[in-house]
């Protein structure tokens, strides 16, 4: 295994990571939900 | 064989998705290009490709479901509108880079999502169309590399995007002619909860997306060998419909992720054992499509995103953690094409054809 999240994470923009990062998980988190939604309704 | 391509000519299914071909090309000669031009020489090479799939992949499921719900929505056109808006502003603009890239992102998600509407409703229960669609993506991606590897002018880009319009517009013309009111995909077996077989889906997705980026390909060191890598890519996927819909689905399914695991594994040195297998594998894309499909029936946008929810989820360990040597690979190949096999197995219908 060859792990590159520390070099990747000092080297760039720490807030626009975290911001971006935040906003995938909830549209994955809300896409999810709506999926198992859209599943039950029928 | 004859018969199959005498078919593929005749068919007006597949006429939304040769168009899309073409869209989905230029959609991603315009982001390679995009993404080649803005990493090149860059201190944040890193980012920009991970800002780039998390928000050209993800968002796609809340197009779908915005499409689904508004189909007369023009999504194809504001999708176009928004590739030529990042260009402009990479251009003529100094505003930071971030900018013109979640346009450009915003911009892929809505033309891909529109592709998959227009293939999926007119395909009359094929898989073909949507292949052929996800196909040209490929051929994409490597011609726009390549087109800036050879610095041609980025306001050759502008018009390139400019030709999809009419392309989309006859799609859009097809698919209101041609509209199935529901879904006629029926692949995945009716006693398995639906919910389950979104996440396999994901599942199989995701496992699929991570292997891709660790099959040993030392022989890709020229130009010419990594277009015939992606090319092979794009055939693979076009095939996993093609032959979806001519011998069925799940002899497919299973036997392309397991006839890939020797090509992938002894093919690290040999070009051509290789790219058979890279075929093999790249035909799995259309059966996951295929299987969501089956249960979101009114809802084919959405079912799309699911499939770019997880090329996301696979693509984005990449950029954190890696698996090194060629062994670790080929045992991860295995090992992950066994289990996805499984499932495809134990979900798909057997009598589908």
């Amino acid at each position: 295994m060859k792990y590159i999240f520390n070099e990747f994470y000092i080297r760039h923009d720490k807030a626009l990571f975290i911001t971006s990062s935040t906003i995938i998980v909830l549209i994955i988190i809300l896409l999810i939900v709506m999926g198992i939604k859209v599943i039950k309704k029928k | 064989m004859f018969f199959i391509i005498k078919k593929l000519f005749k068919s007006d299914e597949l006429k939304t998705g040769y168009l899309y071909f073409y869209i989905h090309f230029v959609v991603e000669v315009a982001c390679f290009y995009y993404l080649s031009r803005v990493t090149d020489g860059s201190m944040i090479v890193w980012l920009i490709p991970l800002i780039y799939d998390a928000f050209a992949f993800v968002p796609q499921g809340i197009f779908g479901y915005i499409s689904d719900k508004f189909p007369k929505l023009k999504l194809d056109l504001i999708g176009i509108a928004f590739l030529f808006l990042a260009y402009i502003i990479l251009i003529f603009t100094s505003l930071n880079v971030f900018y013109s890239l979640f346009i450009l992102c915003l911009g892929n998600c809505m033309l891909h999502i529109s592709g998959a509407e227009a293939t999926l409703k007119t395909s009359n229960g094929k898989l073909s169309p949507s292949a052929i669609f996800v196909s040209g993506g490929s051929f994409g991606v490597v011609t726009g590399r390549l087109l800036y590897r050879f610095r041609l002018s980025i306001f050759i880009i502008l018009p390139l995007i400019l030709t999809m319009i009419p392309f989309a517009l006859l799609a859009k013309e097809y698919e209101n002619e041609n509209k199935d009111k529901e879904l006629k995909h029926n692949y995945v077996k009716e006693n398995i909860n639906p919910i389950l077989i979104l996440f396999v889906a994901i599942f199989i997705v995701t496992i699929r997306g991570y292997v891709g980026y660790g099959i040993p390909t030392s022989w890709n060191k020229s130009i010419i060998q990594n277009v015939m890598l992606f090319s092979f890519m794009g055939i693979g996927k076009a095939l996993g419909g093609i032959l979806s819909d001519t011998i069925g689905i799940r002899k497919v399914g299973i036997l392309s992720t397991l006839v890939a695991i020797p090509f992938l594994s002894f093919g690290d040195n040999i070009m051509v054992v290789s790219l058979v297998g890279v075929m093999f594998f790249s035909m799995t894309m259309a059966i996951t499509l295929g299987m969501l499909a089956s249960i979101f029936k009114k809802n084919p946008g959405l079912a799309f995103g699911y499939t770019t929810i997880g090329l996301f989820l696979g693509t984005a360990p990449i950029f954190f953690i890696r698996v090194i040597g060629l062994a670790n690979n080929i045992i991860l190949i295995a090992i992950s094409s066994i289990i996805c096999s499984l499932l495809l197995s134990l979900t798909l219908k057997k009598e589908v054809k």
